[in-house]
């Protein structure tokens, strides 16, 4: 059981930067989910933990042993770093039982027979696959395959569980129930996870933490609530949150006094605490973003608010996700029932003053 | 009934009239092999036999009898040594990449592109330094090495498709070393490449004849295909001895094309 900390890691391939001087800290027992599009360098950070690449710059620590360096000529070769690691296509092999699969990482350990037996029963027990022991894994399904690249995992009590997408092949169903019980696995075991994933609502349900990256960048740590509520910046912003936030690019202009962002389709009045906005704000281009459940559709028009056409309606279930433009700006809302709009209306909308978040046009950085 | 289009007929005769003359070699030489040496003169190579006998083919097996042990030796010691050296080297070039070993793959396959001719000579002076050259020893040893560049394109190639670069990363993490990953997850998983590259060796190691040729000398050091070659007799041609003979060398090979010849497709495309 062990802390990680990665300071300034970077790693180039070629002249393409995949990871640019990334800081990570995650504490012991932590769940940590790192997220982000495909692409965006997570994988990378994953595999450079596990010390199957070499990195550029950077130092990697497991607790406070020192496990990867180039500045100081230290690199801990993947099979001493004690750490497990679950691949997107589970790498499980063919030519060997479930049992041989479970058993790999032990008998690599020269651990004696018994002890061997006695560990792998227990591990299969705990994952419910105890009755699969002496099939082949050709004939297993995406669920029980998934649960034996885990129990290979955990057999061998590592300091450090590395998971890559190890969800991403399961079907929807399966997928939400694999969450929670990975969930649990991990408290109940108290190993220090690194999840990755590209899958927001995965990385929101599953994290103590989550560090969401961008082209090879870390944009901003912290817990669901934290990136929800009060992202750092438009991508975080627009990342996190299903459906997504609405996003309207305009002016900030000062009318009668009072401060108001021209949308280009209408001008939209902010409250009085907007004020200090424009001081902070380097230029008066902005971004006005809003989340689904904060728009407020009417019918008749109220104060501060604006026309828009209704396009779609998507029956989610509970709730119905409604598709609208106004101007040339979409928008998406939710709303409990629909009985009152249908596609093709006219209505009025509003957001909530509170729940708002407003960007820098340029550095795409919160202002509020 | 369907009713087939002119161009369809005139295909299927054009495939009919390929099929005969791809056959008609080894037609003549089963019909011929089953004559007498009477019979050879006074009928045409492809009629079939009128008196069909089994004497040439008995007689030919006889004189061939030593030089198709030296060949299956040859076979045998070739296939197990290229391939095993094949297989390793295989599993470097497509799972342990390192620094320049891309254009260290590519000189090993360039060795495929050099023509035999242009290395006979430093192939005989080699095997005379090493007080090989005349037996089967030299050609034991050239078998075994010149087998590897095939087979460690093969093995690669099919290493690169079939055997995912996770297996070795999780193998990597659970703690297995190099040696430990070929033995306990690449060679396990390595019978389609085995067996494309040693049938593949097999017919390239079974109908050689220049090597056979310019490296040994005397007939208990003969491969099949040389001693074959001195069936022809000094003053008068004996064409159903000869032909015995070339159906004897030819049936191993036949048997693994008609069986197994998808594997050797691969082998030869790469795939």
């Amino acid at each position: 059981m062990a802390g990680l900390t990665i300071k300034g890691l970077t790693k180039k391939y070629g002249e393409t930067r995949a990871v640019e001087n990334l800081d990570l800290k995650v504490k012991d027992k932590e769940f940590v989910v790192l997220v982000g599009p495909s692409g965006c360098g997570k994988t990378t950070v994953l595999n450079s933990i596990a010390g199957l690449i070499e990195i550029d710059e950077g130092e990697i620590w497991f607790g406070d042993e020192l496990v990867t360096s180039p500045e100081h000529g230290i690199l801990k070769i993947p099979q001493k770093r004690e750490v497990a690691m679950v691949f997107q296509d589970y790498a499980i092999y063919p030519h060997m039982t479930v049992f041989g699969n479970i058993a790999f990482p032990l008998e690599i350990r020269k651990v004696n027979k018994h002890e061997i037996e006695a560990r792998v029963k227990k591990t299969a027990q705990l994952l419910r696959i105890d009755n699969l022991l002496n099939r082949k894994p050709k004939a297993l399904s995406g669920g029980q395959r998934q649960r034996i690249a885990l129990g290979r995992a955990i057999v061998r009590d590592p300091r450090i569980f590395l998971m890559d997408e190890p969800l991403a092949n399961l079907d929807a169903k399966l997928r939400v129930h694999a969450r929670v019980e990975l969930k649990k696995l991990q408290q109940e075991l108290g190993v220090t996870t690194i999840f990755v994933t590209h899958d927001q609502v995965e990385a929101m349900t599953m994290g103590d933490k989550i560090a969401v990256m961008n082209d090879g960048h870390l944009e901003q740590m912290g817990t669901a609530t934290e990136l929800y509520h009060n992202p750092r910046n438009k991508f975080v912003a627009g990342f996190i949150g299903s459906p997504p936030m609405t996003m309207l690019h305009g002016r900030l202009v000062e009318k009668n006094g009072s401060i108001a962002m021209d949308l280009g389709f209408s001008t939209y009045g902010l409250s009085k605490r907007m004020k200090e906005l424009m001081k902070r704000a380097k230029t008066p281009e902005v971004t006005l973003g809003v989340r689904p459940e904060n728009i407020a559709i009417m019918k008749k028009r109220q104060k501060n608010s604006f026309e828009a056409k209704v396009v779609h309606i998507e029956p989610v279930g509970r709730e119905f996700n409604v598709y609208l433009e106004a101007g040339k700006s979409p928008f998406i809302a939710i709303r409990s029932s629909t009985q009152d709009i249908k596609a093709g209306d006219r209505v009025w909308l509003s957001f909530d003053e509170e729940k708002i978040h407003i960007f820098d046009g340029k550095s795409e950085e919160t202002l509020l | 009934m369907r009713i087939l289009k002119p161009s369809r007929i005139i295909l299927y005769i054009l495939l009919v009239l390929f099929a005969i003359l791809t056959v008609l070699p080894l037609w003549s030489c089963v019909v011929t092999a089953l004559k007498t040496s009477k019979e050879v003169i006074f009928t045409t190579p492809i009629t079939p036999p009128l008196r069909p006998t089994l004497v040439p083919l008995m007689e030919s097996l006889d004189y061939l009898k030593r030089p198709l042990m030296n060949s299956l030796v040859l076979v045998g010691s070739g296939v197990m040594v290229s391939c095993f050296f094949g297989s390793i080297l295989g599993y470097v070039f497509s799972k342990r990449r390192f620094r320049g070993s891309m254009v260290l793959f590519i000189l090993v396959i360039l060795c495929l592109y050099i023509p035999p001719q242009v290395q006979l000579i430093p192939t005989v002076r080699v095997a005379s330094n090493l007080g090989l050259h005349g037996n089967l020893g030299s050609l034991v040893l050239l078998y075994m090495l010149f087998g590897i560049p095939m087979c460690a394109f093969i093995f690669k190639t099919l290493y690169d498709d079939e055997i995912p670069d996770s297996f070795i990363n999780a193998a990597k993490v659970d703690g297995a070393g190099t040696w430990t990953i070929y033995r306990r997850i690449i060679l396990p998983l390595s019978v389609i490449p085995f067996v494309v590259a040693a049938l593949l060796q097999v017919t390239i190691i079974w109908n050689d004849f220049i090597w056979g040729l310019v490296l040994t000398t005397g007939k208990v050091n003969l491969p099949v295909t040389v001693a074959m070659a001195n069936l022809k007799g000094s003053f008068v041609a004996k064409w159903n001895l000869q032909m015995a003979g070339a159906l004897w060398i030819t049936l191993p090979t036949l048997i693994i094309f008609i069986f197994l010849g998808k594997y050797i497709i691969r082998g030869y495309s790469g795939m």
